[in-house]
């Protein structure tokens, strides 16, 4: 029997394998002609031309760190502002007419049992996020923070999520979570917005 | 060749970008821009994706370099940072995992791919060059063959990196050659010989 890839990789990085396959391979021309195969990938590999960037991602980043746009430090009074602008928040989204709230398919129905519906809800307030206007160019700190704070949990229920394999009812909670989180930052974007209006 | 092995800035530059001089953080920006952006596009295979991990990693630099010491260590400084915020990138793509619930591919457990290998686009007859091939690989391969053939990471340091197992990076470097082999059409040394099988 010929060597595995797996096999034929480690013999050419040098690391140790099955005695039974380094002997195969040492008498086998065809598993040497694929280990010096695979060398010789690796070596296009490494010689693969460069890609020069673009220069939008440096006029960005300069940008983003120029003296106004540091991030400054949380005072007490931003504090105050950010609670303010929560409760604000919530109360724009009560007192908005019914054609400017949210989409009926925005609101979470957590009956689900599966993650399957979960996972289509979790789509359609990533389409209704997408259809949303930008965000307004000024903008209350507190609902800044609120985006940025729902924005930070959903990555990392995202991390979770793709971390590998995990009970389902794990994960299934850690979609509903998703829903939830993703369902609040639909909220608060249409509070925004309407807030600039 | 724009590797990071070539990026060495000069320590003046060094000192001056510390200071905030933001005219030495774009010499810095010259000297590792095309070593992070080619890191990223190869293990992304996005530009769009390329540009924000350089655009982060960048922002990054910038405000963290007062607080690294270490000259020397520069490159692989920039490096680390590129990678995590690849692999964060590969990881935070959430709808990936909502393709395996749709029952597209997971011959991964736990990471789900977008399965490039599924796309018709890129199954036009076999790729022409080692480039092609490299976008016809799921996201986790392509991350796994460059981080180990090219940028010299070991199956453990990319296990951790990815929170996986030794075994799970070995197994994606092999499936990688296995198509890489393929998308280039170079079958002529393997026709007699599919994986695991005898003479």
């Amino acid at each position: 029997m010929h060597a595995t890839t797996e096999q034929l990789l480690s013999l050419r990085d040098g690391q140790p394998v099955a005695a039974e396959a380094a002997a195969h391979v040492l008498a086998c021309p065809e598993c040497r002609g694929e280990v010096a195969r695979l060398e010789e990938t690796r070596r296009r590999l490494r010689s693969l031309p460069p890609v020069r960037p673009p220069q939008g991602p440096w006029q960005a980043a300069a940008t983003a760190t120029s003296p106004g746009s540091r991030p400054r430090r949380i005072h007490w009074a931003a504090v105050a502002g950010f609670a303010a602008s929560f409760v604000l928040g919530l109360a724009l989204i009560f007192r908005m007419e019914p054609d400017e709230r949210p989409p009926a398919a925005t609101r979470v129905e957590l009956a689900a049992t599966s993650p399957v519906p979960l996972v289509e809800r979790s789509r359609q307030l990533e389409a209704t996020l997408r259809a949303m206007p930008a965000a307004p160019h000024v903008t209350r700190v507190g609902t800044a923070l609120t985006v940025s704070n729902l924005e930070d949990q959903i990555n990392r229920i995202d991390l979770r999520l793709s971390s590998g394999e995990m009970p389902p009812d794990y994960e299934e909670a850690l979609w509903r979570q998703r829903v939830r989180l993703m369902d609040s930052l639909v909220r608060v974007r249409y509070a925004q917005i309407s807030d600039s209006r | 060749m724009g590797g990071f092995s070539d990026c060495q800035p000069d320590p003046a530059i060094l000192a001056r970008a510390r200071g905030g001089d933001m005219k030495a953080h774009e010499a810095l920006y010259a000297a590792y821009g095309t070593a992070v952006y080619t890191l990223a596009l190869r293990i992304l295979g996005e530009p769009a994706h390329a540009d924000e991990v350089l655009q982060d990693t960048c922002i990054e630099v910038i405000r963290h370099l007062a607080t690294f010491r270490d000259d020397a260590a520069f490159a692989g400084w920039v490096k680390r940072i590129a990678v995590n915020k690849s692999l964060a990138m590969l990881r935070s793509a959430w709808h990936r995992k909502a393709r395996a619930f749709d029952g597209g591919e997971e011959d991964e457990p736990g990471i789900a791919e977008p399965a490039a290998e599924d796309d018709p686009a890129k199954q036009v007859g076999h790729a022409t060059d080692l480039s092609q091939a490299l976008d016809t690989l799921s996201p986790t391969a392509r991350a796994v063959i460059w981080l180990y053939d090219v940028e010299g990471y070991t199956h453990q340091e990319i296990a951790e990196l990815m929170n996986r197992t030794v075994s799970f990076s070995k197994s994606q470097l092999a499936r990688a050659h296995e198509r890489l082999r393929s998308a280039l059409g170079d079958y002529e040394v393997t026709s007699c010989m599919p994986r695991q099988s005898s003479c």
